[in-house]
């Protein structure tokens, strides 16, 4: 080999393993996967609260590793927490006001996770997280589908995309969404985009996606995989959320997946 | 060791110091920021040479061109150009390495085969005592860290380089690729056309072709970063209905409406301006070199005119203009940066070695603290 290809090909070597890369090792086999939690106090709007509870069930103690995107500061987007067999303990949000975020817990003992979002003010009836594992979220090929999102008189809804941080390495992720009629399935709207790198809520869909306001729809978004080509070790997820008007209470919605590829 | 070698080696070790300025700086008072427009995911992955317009880049690699806007200061990314996009996400979809590095690697590399191709051209115009004096004044350019950052400027100076040597060479299918693919690098590109068609009619009447021919060569040549921008158009048209999206997108990234033909008065307002309120020398520093480096130039092409390489001053000239027609004086030591027969010039100061060595000095002086701004997000470029 010449003396002038050498160090291309040294280049090219480091750049192909770097590229090469694997996803992230699981730290346990036990996950838990929070799609969004959210907090709030600013001025004129309802102050929302996350409170999560982890517990070790029988005796053993779990060490798990929590992982929030985003998180509130660099240091906290990820924590190790000891649970005492047979005990619970509050888990520090650390999440940015305003912001939907998501948190992934993954130990290599059993452990179960509660959260809701309360009103402070204990006037509105809090919001039952749903708690997910690895194996429920979409993978590359997969399609999640969440519905109606509604906005009459009496409710309005939204939806948003999420994933664990510890797939920031394979994001930013692209999508394709159907945006389908209820009953007859008559296509609304359908584009395939970028999602920005943190979990993303689509407040007004009507706007976003240019339908008629108020125009009840169900989603369907297909998860094309990330942008740079990488392995997903985790997955993605679409949740929905309707509010009732009168309460501001609101619900998730159910979310369906349908595979295209066997699960993890 | 031959000149080329140093080049190359020059160029190497330049982007090894810029990078290590760029690492300390994004360590050194780290909490000290004129601000933090990225999100939390942006800010944690990409390079500390990656600020600003590399944003929009970066987007565009990984996301490709969003829907057109629809009012006036809206800012979308339809006003940057898709080649240098396109090469980071190919390079990005080949090895999986983050979109930043990507960039940063593309203009790396673009920067290398800049160099070469320059100090071949300088010493065809120069001589060989000129290469080295002007590679480092090309490199050590108080603006110059651009070339390793996520912008265009590295592609761009690489492709008229290219361009141009091949047409003076008269190789006239290379020259045009070269000059189509500047074309669809960044807006500058198209003043190369006046410069490639007065390259290769030179060349081809150096050679003893007919006029004919000569002048053939010399529409190919000006056409072909024309047929780049208008491929740029055609794609728009096709996929958004508008071929001018480009022209649409620049004005509507300003608050208010105007055209390239009220650049030169905007900048004439606002200098009255600056020296109205004492925006200048020290009080502005920054704002204030921006004159500076396109007053200088200026002078250059003035110089390169007197030297009767009137192809290589009407391409300084151009440069400098659009500065004007844009109608902000921001940016004007980045848009100076492609001009490269400029740098050439310049060099010509080596006659007094030390006051050369001096201005070297402070040059990159003045660079180390522009990387520190910018990587700080204090100065845009």
């Amino acid at each position: 080999m010449s003396g002038r290809a050498r160090p291309l090909l040294a280049v090219l070597l480091a750049l192909l393993s770097a590229g090469c890369r694997r996803a992230p090792e699981p730290f346990g086999a036990h996950t838990a996967f929070l799609p969004v939690v959210f907090w709030s106090r600013a001025h004129g709007f309802l102050p929302w609260a996350a409170r999560i509870t982890l517990t070790a069930p029988g005796g053993a103690p779990a060490l798990v590793k929590l992982t929030r995107w985003p998180p509130d500061a660099a240091d906290a987007e990820e924590d190790v927490i000891v649970v005492p067999g047979g005990t619970s303990r509050r888990v520090p949000v650390r999440t940015p006001p305003s912001t939907p975020a998501s948190l992934y817990f993954e130990s290599r003992s059993p452990f179960s996770v509660r959260a809701s979002i309360v009103d402070r003010r204990g006037l509105v009836s809090p919001l039952d997280v749903p708690v997910l594992t690895r194996e429920d979220l979409a993978l590359p090929g997969d399609s999640l589908l969440v519905g109606p999102i509604v906005s009459n008189d009496a409710e309005r809804g939204h939806f948003g995309f999420t994933f664990p941080g510890v797939d920031q390495g394979a994001a930013p992720y692209r999508v394709r969404v159907r945006l389908t009629a209820p009953g007859t399935g008559t296509l609304l709207h359908e584009s395939s985009f970028v999602l920005t790198g943190l979990p993303l809520t689509v407040e007004d869909p009507w706007k976003r996606f240019s339908l008629p306001a108020g125009t009840p729809f169900d989603v369907t978004v297909t998860f094309l995989g990330g942008v740079r080509g990488r392995p997903v070790a985790t997955g993605l997820w679409v949740y929905g959320i309707i509010s009732v008007r009168a309460t501001s209470t609101p619900r998730f919605l159910a979310t369906r997946v349908v595979r295209a590829s066997p699960p993890h | 060791m031959t000149t080329r070698q140093r080049v190359f080696g020059l160029g190497l070790s330049w982007l090894v110091g810029v990078w290590i300025v760029a690492g300390i700086s994004s360590r050194v008072l780290p909490g000290m920021s004129a601000g933090r427009p990225w999100s939390y995911d942006i800010a944690k992955r990409v390079t500390p040479l990656t600020r600003w317009d590399s944003g929009w880049y970066v987007n565009i690699a990984e996301a490709g061109y969003w829907e057109p806007p629809t009012r006036v200061g809206q800012e979308t990314n339809h006003a940057f150009f898709p080649l240098y996009p396109a090469l980071i996400r190919v390079v990005v979809r080949t090895t999986g390495i983050e979109t930043s590095r990507a960039g940063n690697l593309v203009s790396a590399l673009a920067l290398l085969g800049a160099l070469l191709l320059f100090a071949d051209w300088t010493k065809r115009h120069y001589g060989e005592a000129r290469v080295v004096p002007a590679v480092l004044v090309l490199l050590l350019f108080p603006t110059s860290f651009f070339f390793a950052a996520v912008y265009t400027e590295a592609l761009l100076l690489a492709l008229s380089l290219s361009a141009v040597t091949a047409f003076e060479r008269r190789r006239l299918a290379l020259g045009a690729l070269a000059g189509l693919l500047a074309g669809l690098t960044r807006i500058s590109g198209l003043v190369l056309a006046p410069y490639l068609a007065l390259v290769a009619f030179r060349a081809e009447r150096d050679a003893g072709s007919a006029r004919v021919r000569a002048l053939g060569a010399a529409a190919l040549a000006g056409a072909s970063p024309l047929a780049g921008f208008g491929i740029f158009c055609l794609y728009f048209w096709k996929r958004f209905g508008d071929p001018l999206l480009f022209v649409t997108a620049q004005h509507n990234w300003s608050g208010a409406r105007k055209s390239i033909l009220d650049g030169p008065s905007l900048i004439w307002k606002s200098l009255v301006e600056d020296v109205q309120r004492g925006r200048i020398l020290g009080a502005a520093p920054a704002r204030t070199l921006e004159g500076v480096y396109l007053l200088l130039f200026f002078v250059l092409a003035v110089v390169l005119l007197r030297q009767s390489r009137r192809a290589e001053a009407l391409f300084v000239f151009l440069t400098v203009a659009i500065v004007f027609a844009s109608g902000t004086l921001e940016s004007a030591g980045r848009y100076v940066l492609p001009a490269f027969p400029a740098f050439a010039v310049l060099a010509g100061l080596n006659a007094r070695r030390d006051f050369f060595r001096a201005l070297l000095v402070l040059a990159g002086l003045a660079q180390v603290a522009y990387v520190w701004a910018f990587v700080h997000w204090y100065w845009a470029g």
